[in-house]
């Protein structure tokens, strides 16, 4: 239970300190690039064991058919400063040290707060539970499971995989055909969507990035 | 709406002003627990903050007493009721009970206010007692003290509940119709005017139905209680009135977000609750109902009694709808900023938002 058991990813280069820092983990979501194949959802179900009515991650698709259609893969975004860690009455959404926001399904009590609190919408709640009740709230993991021991079956049930501390990146972007959706350490993210904006102007098309991480790279 | 610059949302994509993107999210649909604990919770604060005032200003008078009795009765099954339709609320209700267990990030305001409703609940029972039982006025003014401020905290909570969501991160605009500068303060002012509706609307059922060994004094008693009520209620519904032309009028006048939000209660989807659901129902039937009671009085020389009655459930009507409204308003989330590129965008300049119309 305790955040202790969090195996966390660490850079490859050394720290300011000469030590090895923790990874940043973020999400690089290129809307130029994303073809809505719906890989990433599907590739997100089948690793997770996500129940039934929810989509950890999900492509929204705007002025469909039209001139400007645009794709966005909709995961959770993992912010720096989190809404929905800073309303959670009880502390179940919590940063870990790679700055991954995790889950707690055993305090959370689906209150739904950080549900109104979530610029992207990525807090969501099971539908049909006995007599209608909510229970509590699932949301990408990042693939890192939660704050249970790694791969414990209980983990498993609970949260679906933990690619992370298997040393892989989250499912939905190891399969995305097109590279739109990046995932790993912001170092690495960053030099991608750097290149990707010279290579393209203004824009860049890292949507939601601003929101979630704050301005810059 | 098109014709506003996108400099003026503030918004700035890699130095370029752009505009905003409405987030459309439908969130509880037609949930009936938040509104209600919003609405009953800012009813007991009330209640119990005008059965503090009306006690520790009443002096000998007798009718200011009855009227704070009342008040304080009235909170008891409110507070009940709202706390129970909030805990139900949760997906997991018996972690909830044990708040002050599990709750333990302070900075939320559901943390903060379950420790306020925790304190309310039971001074809200302490000072009713007080008033069944007769006891020692001294005690009952010292609970008075404290009551006053909770009450108005209760109230003031229930507003900063929704308007929490509001400003993280970085002082971007999530859901406008929740702005921490307008929201908690409606919510102080109607649950005042509703909570002083409620006293009166108790006292007259209390006069009617409770008390038959009081017979006719009873009744008359709770006449005069509904009197003050109502004269106290004119000037509640008269300040709430106002702050929600202030509201409304920054709103039409304010950022893209806000713009949009002020369109969705004045003409979109949201409009008919607004204007005959809150502003007929909740201020201006009332007050109309006032002008005829007191024209009945001085002109007809008629006893209107049942005007009291429609009045009083007509502002409690008014105030549930209010929250409604604004928990529904709160499905407008704004603004997730799309590049450039990808204009044009759905409500700017693109296809409609549903809900909002062209």
């Amino acid at each position: 239970m305790s955040q202790a058991q969090v195996t966390v990813p660490y850079r490859q280069a050394d720290g300011p300190q000469g030590k090895k820092e923790p990874a940043r983990m973020k999400f690089y979501i290129d809307v130029k690039r994303c073809i809505e194949c719906g890989g990433c959802e599907v590739a997100c179900k089948n690793e997770n064991n996500v129940p039934s009515g929810i989509a950890r991650i999900r492509v929204v698709t705007i002025n469909e058919g039209e001139p400007g259609e645009t794709n966005v893969a909709v995961p959770c975004m993992h912010c720096s400063k989190a809404p929905c860690v800073a309303v959670c009455p009880v502390d179940a959404l919590f940063h870990r040290p790679d700055g991954i926001v995790a889950l707690n399904k055993e305090t959370c009590i689906g209150c739904g707060y950080c549900l109104y609190a979530c610029p992207f919408g990525a807090p969501q709640f099971p539908k049909g539970c006995p007599f209608g009740s909510r229970g509590v709230m699932d949301k990408c993991t990042y693939c890192a499971g939660g704050p249970e021991v790694a791969f414990s079956e209980r983990e498993r049930r609970l949260y679906g995989s933990n690619r992370i501390a298997e040393g892989k990146l989250p499912a939905c972007a190891s399969v995305c055909a097109t590279k739109a959706l990046i995932a790993g350490d912001a170092e690495e993210v960053a030099n991608v969507v750097r290149q990707r904006v010279a290579a393209r102007g203004a824009g860049g098309g890292a949507w939601g990035w601003d929101a979630a991480y704050g301005k810059g790279f | 709406m098109e014709s506003l610059p996108p400099e003026a949302a503030g918004i700035f994509f890699r130095g370029k002003a752009v505009e905003p993107i409405v987030l459309w999210q439908h969130k509880w649909g037609l949930t009936f627990h938040i509104p209600w604990y919003l609405f009953l919770g800012g009813l007991a604060g009330g209640t119990l903050t005008v059965a503090a005032l009306a006690d520790l200003f009443s002096g000998t008078r007798e009718r200011l007493r009855d009227f704070s009795r009342a008040a304080a009765y009235v909170t008891i099954p409110a507070i009940l009721i709202g706390g129970l339709s909030l805990t139900f609320h949760l997906g997991k209700p018996e972690r909830g009970f044990a708040f002050p267990l599990f709750f333990t990030n302070y900075q939320s305001w559901m943390t903060i206010g379950g420790w306020i409703l925790g304190a309310f609940a039971p001074l809200a029972i302490a000072y009713a007692a007080a008033w069944y039982l007769n006891i020692s006025r001294g005690l009952r003014t010292a609970l008075a003290l404290l009551a006053l401020p909770l009450g108005l905290l209760m109230s003031l909570y229930t507003g900063f509940l929704l308007s929490a969501t509001w400003v993280i991160p970085g002082n971007r605009w999530y859901v406008p119709l929740w702005d921490s500068r307008y929201l908690p303060l409606l919510f102080v002012l109607s649950g005042i005017s509703t909570g002083i509706a409620a006293a009166g609307l108790g006292a007259l059922v209390m006069g009617r139905f409770g008390k038959s060994s009081g017979g006719d004094r009873a009744a008359r008693e709770s006449q005069g209680v509904a009197e003050v009520a109502s004269l106290a209620d004119v000037a509640a519904i008269v300040m709430e009135g106002a702050w929600v032309y202030v509201f409304l009028a920054s709103f039409g006048a304010g950022t893209l977000g806000q713009q949009m939000a002020f369109k969705l209660m004045t003409q979109g989807d949201l409009a008919p609750w607004f204007w005959w659901g809150f502003v007929a129902t909740g201020l201006a039937l009332p007050l109309l109902a006032s002008a005829l009671h007191a024209a009945g009085e001085r002109i007809l020389h008629a006893k209107l009694a049942w005007i009291f009655y429609v009045k009083f459930v007509l502002v409690l009507a008014g105030g549930l709808m209010l929250r409604y409204v604004i928990v529904w308003g709160g499905d407008l989330k704004t603004p997730l900023i799309f590049p450039p590129s990808m204009w044009p965008v759905p409500g700017v300049s693109g296809p409609p938002i549903p809900g909002l119309g062209g």
